[in-house]
């Protein structure tokens, strides 16, 4: 893959990157466990003990916010990943067969996309546990037909370019076409939008886990800012404002990540 | 010819296309309607038509890419619909025919380099293959040193040298029949000549059958060989080059001569030129009778109810208009095209 | 009439700077058809641009004049150019459906158009305008055809309504830009035809831009031949077949007379060999009569005889 090393991409990705590794090695470099109460008598401002403060119950507001960079990470890429699975299997079968087979994909795919999916996360969520494995399961599997959509255009536009017919006329599989010719060549459209997939998905989660269905067991940014909101009341603006900047500076640079690779693999003819 | 030397055999094959016109209602393109053709071993065999005349439709019938709902190909004797339930047999069809397409800028993958481009067939039919074949099918058409091209991305070439390399391709497997669908159309003229000289290089070498579908009349003079000229889905008239150019029947083939621009103006001053008026006529409802009347200057009141049959001529050529076969025995193409002028 | 002095073009692309158009000379007089040939990347597509002053955002005219009726155009505002473009120089495309808008009927865009034009124009006169215009180019049932829209239209028909279209303001230039590339054989005899009789009854100069050499012989009078961003010759028509001077002339000629089955194999055509480096005289790689100075320096335009030019130094 030709990806041009330009400025932007080396800045965003080395962003992320650093976000990343500091997510990875969370457990390590937490200075305490971010949900265990207790740590203070109750809501703490800012100090160089607590960089960050504590919140109502004495919890480390920083160890906190640093291991959600982990949640976010793990949410957004494996809910991401399942959504784009299930959406390069309909996508790719409902364009390259077409017919009948293309119909109901299609109507299924409406169907799902009609229902309003935040409402239905939250019902799947209570129906089948707020485990964070669930929500992920349920994340990815309501987000897909957006996907699919995109998938299903590309295929059938490169479907009836020559050089996958002349693949055919040397006498490729059917699979071997749609493997080798067709979906390499959707990767420039594809790519940028599987990164906003995994900022929608970061924003699925985080949204579930504020309104409180989601796995309490998990240090996730959405319940801290949710636990915020109340504080505030309280004067406690930092467990507010820490995860909320943290929170929209990952979802920043997942946005501009995709945009920069929009345009470094779908350059604008200038002329 | 003789029909044992018969590769490919179009039988009054017929191909239809539904299009939606409007709410609920259905046109039916009849891309091709009714043709039939053969195409013998070790021969150059043209189809010439206008846009709408299904030479590209039938290019694609011929290598087994479309169906035909109506009518068979056969093979080496062979039907194709047949050929196409037993896998060995369908295997072997693939390896020996193959395609080359029109544009070369969407001719190969974009994201393949040239080696992956070449060595595809190889590994699709399960044969070993090193380098130095690779290597070998671009010398053989003319892409010298073949070092500097293997690694290349499309990209990175030009229009001309990425159709020698859909040839090449089309070469790897050593196949009997080629169809080029307007292999040269959007080349520049002088990279049109270096391809001229490389099929019919590759033709005489390699003894396989070549089937040039072209709308680029003039530059077929330079084959010898068949040509056949297509008209709105059917074949009108069928001869040798030689018969085509210069002892054409079909009004619609003298059209289509009198259309080739002359280099030199003078020239075409001395002859006379006579212009065809009107249009193709649209797929969707080709006119009663014989599709060309409407635009005819010989046609006669039957033209308009009568369906001409094809008649020989000799023994490689024949027509499909009896108007043509009354007036034109024994006259020369000027007297020919002097008639026209007067009867338009 | 139009006057294009010293002209250079100059694109920038993903940081590069190539130069499209260099050092080109070109004029065309009153009432007479000029071509300009070249093939796919000689720029001829860029001079048009640049007369019209339609360049993309990355093309910049770094040198010359381009005077058109004693003005430089490069130094109108966008404003005055816009009485020229449509106006003064009309042009015709490729794509007979790019120059037509899609959800418009013909009969409106004629209509608007005119208007334009001559805004004193009532509707009816307008129409009747519109009708004879499309008379003019032998468009059958011209009174149907105005309430058709352009996708009705075949390739051939909307080409003649963007050829009415273009000379429904009565411009000195219309410049054609490969305007038969996209059609049929039998649609393209019936175009030149066409365009033969409407330069004798409208009286306007063509510019007529293509890659076919053919329709230059049958339709201008003096022709002008570009390779690589350079004009290398120029000519009168009959005079460039007979005496082509320039080495690109002498292989095109050749070329298509190969290909009309006129010429014996003998006459070799160079092989495109990749173009390593800057040689001066572009067409060295290729020339068969090329000379040690051809690849250090850049032979200039000469004069031979009136209305007979060439770049070469085989000849200065």
């Amino acid at each position: 893959m030709r990806i041009r090393l330009n400025k932007r991409f080396i800045i965003q990705s080395a962003a992320l990157a650093f976000l990343f590794f500091l997510g990875f090695f969370s457990s390590i470099i937490c200075p305490r466990d971010p949900l265990k109460p207790g740590y203070s008598p109750g809501l703490t401002p800012p100090s160089p003990t607590f960089p960050m403060g504590t919140d109502q119950l004495g919890r480390d507001v920083f160890s906190w916010v640093l291991c959600g960079i982990r949640v976010a990470f793990y949410v957004g890429v494996t809910a991401t990943l399942l959504c784009f699975a299930i959406a390069l299997i309909v996508g790719a079968i409902a364009g390259f067969y077409g017919g009948i087979i293309d119909q109901i994909l299609m109507r299924l795919t409406d169907l799902m996309m009609s229902i309003p999916r935040f409402v239905l996360i939250v019902v799947f969520a209570i129906l089948f546990g707020s485990n964070i494995n669930n929500l992920i399961l349920i994340i990815g599997g309501l987000s897909w037909p957006r996907l699919a959509r995109v998938i299903r255009g590309e295929v059938l536009s490169l479907k009836e370019r020559e050089f996958v017919l002349s693949a055919k006329v040397i006498g490729c599989s059917d699979l071997d076409i749609l493997f080798s010719e067709i979906l390499p060549n959707t990767i420039p459209t594809i790519l940028p939008l599987l990164s906003l997939q995994m900022a929608h998905s970061v924003i699925d989660e985080v949204g579930i886990s504020f309104l409180g269905f989601g796995d309490p067991e998990v240090p996730s940014w959405g319940r801290l800012i949710a636990l915020g909101r109340a504080a505030i009341f309280a004067g406690g603006w930092w467990v507010l404002i820490w995860p909320c900047i943290v929170c929209a500076i990952f979802l920043l640079l997942i946005n501009l990540l995709a945009d920069t690779l929009n345009d470094i693999l779908n350059p604008r003819t200038q002329g | 010819m003789e029909n044992e030397n018969i590769l490919l055999s179009v039988k009054d094959v017929k191909k239809y296309y539904i299009v939606k016109a409007g709410f609920l209602k259905k046109d039916t393109v009849r891309a091709v309607d009714g043709v039939s053709l053969n195409v013998h071993e070790n021969t150059i065999h043209c189809i010439v038509g206008e846009s709408g005349s299904g030479k590209s439709t039938l290019g694609r019938l011929m290598v087994g890419l479309e169906k035909p709902d109506a009518g068979a190909i056969y093979y080496r004797g062979e039907d194709l619909s047949k050929i196409r339930k037993i896998k060995e047999k369908w295997k072997t069809f693939r390896r020996e025919v193959q395609m080359v397409f029109q544009n070369p800028y969407f001719s190969m993958n974009p994201r393949s380099t040239v080696k992956e481009t070449l060595s595809k067939p190889f590994k699709v039919h399960k044969i070993k293959y090193d380098e130095a074949d690779l290597e070998r099918c671009l010398s053989e058409v003319g892409l010298t040193p073949p070092s500097y091209y293997i690694n290349k991305y499309p990209h990175e070439l030009s229009g001309g040298e990425r159709q020698r390399i859909s040839i090449a391709r089309a070469l790897t497997l050593k196949p009997r029949l080629i169809v080029l669908d307007e292999p040269t159309s959007q080349l520049d003229v002088s990279i049109k000549v270096q391809i001229l000289d490389l099929l019919k290089k590759l033709q005489a070498e390699e003894k396989l059958s070549l089937v040039i579908i072209s709308h680029e009349l003039p530059f077929l003079k330079a084959f010898k060989g068949t040509i056949s000229i297509m008209y709105n889905g059917i074949i009108v008239e069928e001869g040798t080059t030689d018969e085509i150019f210069n002892d054409p029947y079909h009004p619609y083939t003298i059209g289509l001569l009198n259309s080739i621009l002359e280099l030199n103006p003078e020239d075409a001053k001395e002859k006379g030129i006579f212009t065809l008026e009107g249009e193709p006529p649209s797929p969707i409802n080709p006119p009663p009778g014989c599709r060309f009347h409407p635009r005819c200057p010989i046609a006669e009141p039957n033209c308009k109810t009568n369906t001409p049959q094809m008649i020989q001529i000799t023994k490689n050529h024949k027509v499909a208009c009896p108007i043509a076969l009354k007036l034109f025995p024994n006259t020369t193409l000027e007297s020919r095209t002097s008639i026209y002028k007067s009867q338009a | 009439m139009l006057r294009v002095e010293e002209l250079d073009v100059v694109y920038k692309t993903g940081g590069a700077f190539i130069k499209a158009v260099e050092d080109a000379w070109l004029r065309i007089n009153a009432n007479e058809c000029v071509g300009l040939i070249g093939e796919s990347g000689s720029g001829k597509s860029t001079i048009a641009n640049a007369i019209l002053r339609v360049l993309p955002e990355n093309a910049k005219i770094t040198r010359g004049r381009i005077l058109f009726k004693d003005r430089n155009l490069l130094e109108l505002t966008e404003e005055e150019m816009r009485e020229v473009r449509g106006k003064m120089i009309s042009i015709v495309f490729q794509e007979p459906h790019s120059s037509l808008n899609p959800v418009l009927k013909i009969g409106d865009q004629i209509l608007e158009t005119l208007k334009s034009h001559q805004p004193n124009l009532t509707t009816e006169e307008a129409k009747r305008k519109a009708i004879e215009l499309l008379e003019a180019v032998r468009i059958p049932d011209a009174q149907k055809i105005l309430d058709r829209y352009p996708f009705q239209l075949s390739g051939g028909m909307a080409q003649r309504v963007a050829i009415a279209l273009a000379l429904s303001s009565n411009p000195s230039l219309l410049i054609a830009d490969e305007p038969t590339s996209a059609l049929d054989l039998t649609i393209q005899a019936q175009l030149v035809k066409l365009l033969t009789k409407l330069i004798d009854t409208f009286k306007f100069s063509i510019l007529l831009i293509t890659h076919d050499l053919s329709l230059v012989t049958n339709l201008a009078n003096r022709v002008y031949v570009m390779y690589m961003g350079s004009i290398v010759e120029e000519d009168h028509v009959d005079n460039l077949l007979n005496n082509p001077l320039h080495p690109y002339t002498t292989m095109l000629i050749n070329a298509v007379k190969r290909l009309q089955g006129t010429a014996s194999p003998s006459n070799s055509i160079p092989e495109l060999k990749r173009i390593r480096g800057l040689s001066a005289c572009k067409f060295s790689p290729r020339c068969p009569l090329a000379k040690p100075i051809c690849s250090k320096e850049a032979p200039p335009y000469v004069e031979i005889s009136t209305n007979k030019k060439v770049r070469c130094w085989l000849y200065t």
